[in-house]
């Protein structure tokens, strides 16, 4: 027989406001079951817990109802409070009179009445629920990090400073990610290469982090604590372990103009390459696409020179398993394609260019020494455009969001261009100047005050080529309410920041959640920004909203904290809400196995004493069951049901609602 | 019976070599009488007349002679191999019109086989096709359906009921399932209706009323008609099984209809398909999402 105990929460005037909270707990005591039934202004407050712990205590409660928030806010604090006194803490739920109703009513008495209904509810579950222990799961003590750009690389040197094992994953051939390439860093312009390369070299050195660059993840199997990756090793065709990186090979290849990735397509490099002389690992990579040997079998010069015989043209892409315990997502960005903007003629004419391709003009160590040049003749530009929000910030033809970096890293452009090219002039097109961060603001304004640049509020309408070369800017100035045109040697897009192609494919693999952008999805947006909402599965960087160089690396810290602190100890505990196969009734049709969208759910062979197979069933992983129900609710026969969530107790609170 | 010496012939030769332990095929019935009737909407030849069908259970080769086949052989014999003295004699072979093979295929692909259990002694109309493995009898139904069959009055019959309100068409099933007697003829004439216990009898908690009443009726005859969907191989055992005449192949043919316009998915097909209620795909059709 059950003794339950309701407990009936004000909330301050949240609830009280439009439930008369005391008529609750009133009708509640009428429940059957029901032994005791008290309402109090804060439930979650000491007082409010320590009276349900006596009631416990005192009435030897067999179940609690706490007819309060919802159970994402207090269910933690009220069944701690559960077992402080000795009650199994599966045996107390709450009954949502706040977001499910208080907040969504005016009428009193009706709201009171659904009140009443909504612990009815919770009273016919709670007598049915049965005490439930937390899963325990080993864990391996060793992270994944994806994505070796700042963030990865952070959150690498995080965890690894921790003490335990990490493993990066690059798909490129150099860890560093777009950071490498940019000249110089906002807000203080120090050089991002100069910050950057100590980071990349710590990493690649640490005794605690591997490097597998040229890598890509394939297939992942397991659950939080224990997942198996299948990491893909692109063929390199220079075997590591013997390169020195002495560079003869890709200073004789003759394949010389290939455009290079790394500098926007404005510099060239070979088949045989590294992206950059500070490449970490500093260690060629054949580009199969292009190396005349590889496709047509001629020319092996690169093999020839090599002092070292380590250029191998029969590597193949190899396929490791990796056994890691938690996984750091941090993939980054890429910019929007320009292209779909014809009317800014990027793609299409040579002196419209991104802010990458500027990032390679203005850097020390890019295809001009430092030099501003336009691409299509090599003269240095007198006047710049830069157009701010190129597929930012429009629902129509781009996208509805704001890529955040831009207004920075184009007040960034212009003071650079300014103190390049000292009689050159900046103007900036922009919508809105967005400058939240510590020293942003000073940042904008030092480079509109000092450098001179000029900021023209509006949007440029059209960005076309005179016979003489010079571009023609059209825009608005919608400040002064007049059309402006401007003449520029040079126009730069600020285009959107946008998830790394493939970033979905992968999100799938680990279970995560994606926007319809391809943003990775947090748990909770304010309360879970580094989680998501697979288990052990952390994000970092710009793959789950364009973010900065600080904010980033803040991010990856904050995911090392959580990698670190579910390896903090040797078992996880998990939430014991995981579905269960009644063997005697399975059938084995294997909807199930199918459905999972956890892989939790595996074949399981029933033997008799003799080991010989009676019967095939399906068996629910206890590590990798997040209790979603999707199998309970294909279950022809219903012989799954779901720990906590019972079919027996839904049906009670059915049949509950149907008899009131 | 032009083709059954060669079936006598496997039928005994894979019982004398071991390969088999039973051979479920259909013997002449001495009573004479007719089989079950052909119900609507059925995709299989209707009954060519003759004397009656009955199921037969063999298994020692020299009573293989018995067997025979002809358009009179309309049982769904599938159906037997729920049953556990029949899956304890695995492996084992089975005379497999085309209903049947399709049946077979669409009970591979729900594992409740395993590989190299079960063989067919194939038929496509009355040509006996010789002696098939599951994926062989998947290919030869692919080769002799390779568009959907539906009957057209069937479809015409729906396209009907399509047009009534909701309200009219509920009535209507009301009211027809309001004959039923609860006698689950169908489920035990259904292959695909394998479950151990059914939902029907599950009774902690009872999610459908056993009694043979309005609302317990309209749920049983639908849950099972959904529990059926991507899968009703429109073989029309259950129908024709039926004692009061229910038009079940109404709901069946309906709900095969809806698998294959909306998820392209056709039962019976293929022995490797995925359960189409229960597996997602990042492409589906996301649009109903508002």
């Amino acid at each position: 027989m059950s003794r339950l105990g309701v407990f009936v929460c004000h909330c301050g005037e949240n609830i009280g406001r439009t439930v008369d909270c005391a008529a609750v707990a009133a009708a509640a005591a009428r429940f059957p079951g029901v032994v005791h039934s008290v309402d109090y202004k804060y439930m979650c407050s000491d007082p409010g817990q320590s009276m349900i712990k006596k009631a416990i205590a005192d009435l030897k409660l067999t179940g609690v109802v706490v007819a309060a928030c919802s159970p994402r806010m207090h269910e933690r604090t009220f069944r701690s409070a559960a077992a402080q006194a000795g009650l199994n803490p599966y045996l107390l739920e709450m009954a949502n009179v706040r977001e499910h109703c208080s907040w969504v009513h005016a009428d009193r008495a009706a709201a009171t009445a659904k009140a009443v209904e909504l612990v009815r509810l919770m009273v016919e579950k709670t007598r049915r629920d049965r005490a439930l222990r937390p899963v325990r799961v080993p864990v391996e003590p060793t992270a994944m990090v994806v994505g070796g750009g700042i963030a990865g690389i952070q959150a690498a040197l995080d965890i690894a400073a921790g003490g335990k094992k990490v493993v990066l994953v690059e798909s490129g051939p150099s860890i560093g990610g777009h950071m490498a390439r940019l000249s110089e860093t906002f807000p203080t312009l120090d050089c991002s290469q100069c910050i950057l390369t100590p980071r990349m070299v710590e990493a690649a050195s640490h005794p605690n982090i591997r490097l597998m660059t040229y890598a890509e993840v394939a297939a992942v199997e397991g659950f939080v604590g224990n997942f198996e990756v299948t990491v893909r090793r692109k063929a390199r065709f220079v075997d590591p372990d013997k390169c020195t990186g002495c560079g003869d090979c890709w200073n004789r290849c003759p394949q010389k103009r290939i455009p290079s990735e790394f500098d926007a397509g404005l510099g060239a490099r070979r088949a045989i390459y590294v992206p950059f002389p500070q490449a970490v690992p500093n260690k060629p990579v054949i580009d199969a696409e292009r190396c005349t040997m590889l496709k047509q079998g001629k020319c092996g010069l690169c093999a020839k020179v090599c002092p070292r015989g380590a250029v191998d043209f029969k590597d193949r892409d190899r396929l490791e398993k990796v056994k890691v315990g938690a996984v750091v997502l941090a993939t980054g960005f890429e910019l929007w394609d320009h292209a779909s903007y014809g009317e800014y003629g990027g793609g299409r004419l040579a002196d419209v260019i991104d802010g990458f391709a500027f990032e390679r003009l203005a850097s020390a160590s890019g295809p001009t020494g430092g030099a501003i040049k336009r691409p299509s003749d090599g003269a240095e530009p007198k006047t710049v455009v830069f157009i701010q929000c190129c597929g930012s910030r429009d629902e129509k033809k781009g996208l509805p969001y704001c890529s955040k970096i831009c207004c920075m890293y184009t007040a960034k452009h212009a003071m650079l261009y300014r103190h390049k090219v000292h009689d050159g002039e900046a103007t900036v097109f922009y919508m809105d100047i967005r400058a939240t961060g510590k020293g942003y603001e000073e940042f904008v304004r030092r480079a509109i005050d000092n450098d001179g640049a000029r900021y023209v509020r509006g949007r440029v309408s059209r960005v076309y080529r005179r016979q003489d070369g010079r571009l023609v800017v059209k825009g608005a100035d919608t400040l002064a309410g007049r059309p402006v045109t401007v003449l520029a040697d040079m126009v730069v897009l600020a285009d959107a920041v946008r998830p790394r192609r493939g970033s979905e494919r992968l999100a799938q693999l680990f279970g995560v959640g994606y926007d319809q952008h391809g943003f990775y999805s947090e748990a909770h947006p304010k309360l879970r920004p580094v989680e998501t909402a697979a288990a052990g599965v952390f994000l970092a960087g710009a793959c789950q909203a364009p973010k900065d160089i600080p904010d980033a690396v803040a991010q990856a810290s904050a995911a090392a904290a959580k990698t670190l602190g579910l390896f903090s100890q040797p078992q996880l505990e998990r939430e014991p809400v995981i579905a269960r196969v009644n063997r005697n009734l399975c059938s084995h049709c294997r909807s199930c196995v199918h459905t999972c969208p956890y892989g939790a759910v595996k074949d399981f062979e029933v033997k008799d004493r003799a080991g010989s197979v009676l019967k095939v069933v399906a068996e629910v992983n206890e590590g990798l069951c997040q209790g979603c129900g999707t199998c309970v609710a294909v279950c022809r026969s219903h012989c799954i049901d779901l720990d906590g969530f019972t079919d027996e107790q839904i049906h009670a609170q059915i049949a509950a609602l149907e008899a009131a | 019976m032009s083709p059954t010496p060669s079936l006598r012939e496997d039928a005994a030769r894979l019982l004398r070599e071991g390969r088999v332990k039973l051979v479920i095929g259909y013997r002449a019935h001495a009573g004479g009488g007719q089989g079950p009737a052909v119900p609507e909407g059925a995709c299989r030849a209707p009954l060519a007349g003759g004397g009656g069908r009955r199921p037969a259970f063999i298994e020692e080769a020299h009573r293989a002679g018995e067997l025979v086949f002809d358009g009179a052989c309309s049982q769904n014999l599938a159906a037997y191999l729920k049953k556990p003295e029949v899956r304890a004699r695995m492996p084992l072979a089975i005379v497999a019109s085309e209903a049947v093979g399709r049946s077979l295929v669409s009970l591979a692909a729900e594992s409740q086989f395993a590989q190299g259990a079960l063989l067919a002694l194939a038929f496509r109309g009355e040509r006996y096709e010789g002696v098939k493995e599951v994926e062989e009898l998947a290919a030869l139904a692919r080769e002799a359906a390779p568009e959907p069959r539906r009957d057209p009055d069937i479809g015409r019959r729906l396209a009907e009921l399509a047009a009534w309100p909701a309200q009219r068409r509920a009535e209507w099933w009301s009211a027809r399932f309001s004959r039923c007697t609860r006698c689950y003829a169908c489920r035990a004439a259904c292959p695909g209706c394998y479950c151990q216990r059914c939902v029907t009898e599950r009774n902690v908690p009872q999610w459908v009323s056993t009694a043979a009443l309005g609302h317990g009726n309209y749920a049983w005859n639908m849950i099972r008609a959904f529990h059926q969907a991507g899968r009703c191989t429109l073989c029309g055992a259950c129908a024709s099984a039926c004692p009061q005449g229910l038009p079940l192949m109404l709901l069946n043919t309906f709900l095969a209809a809806q698998a294959a316009e909306q998820f392209d998915v056709e039962a019976g097909l293929d022995p490797a398909a995925k359960p189409l209620i229960g597996t997602w795909d990042p492409e589906d059709d996301n649009s109903f999402f508002t």
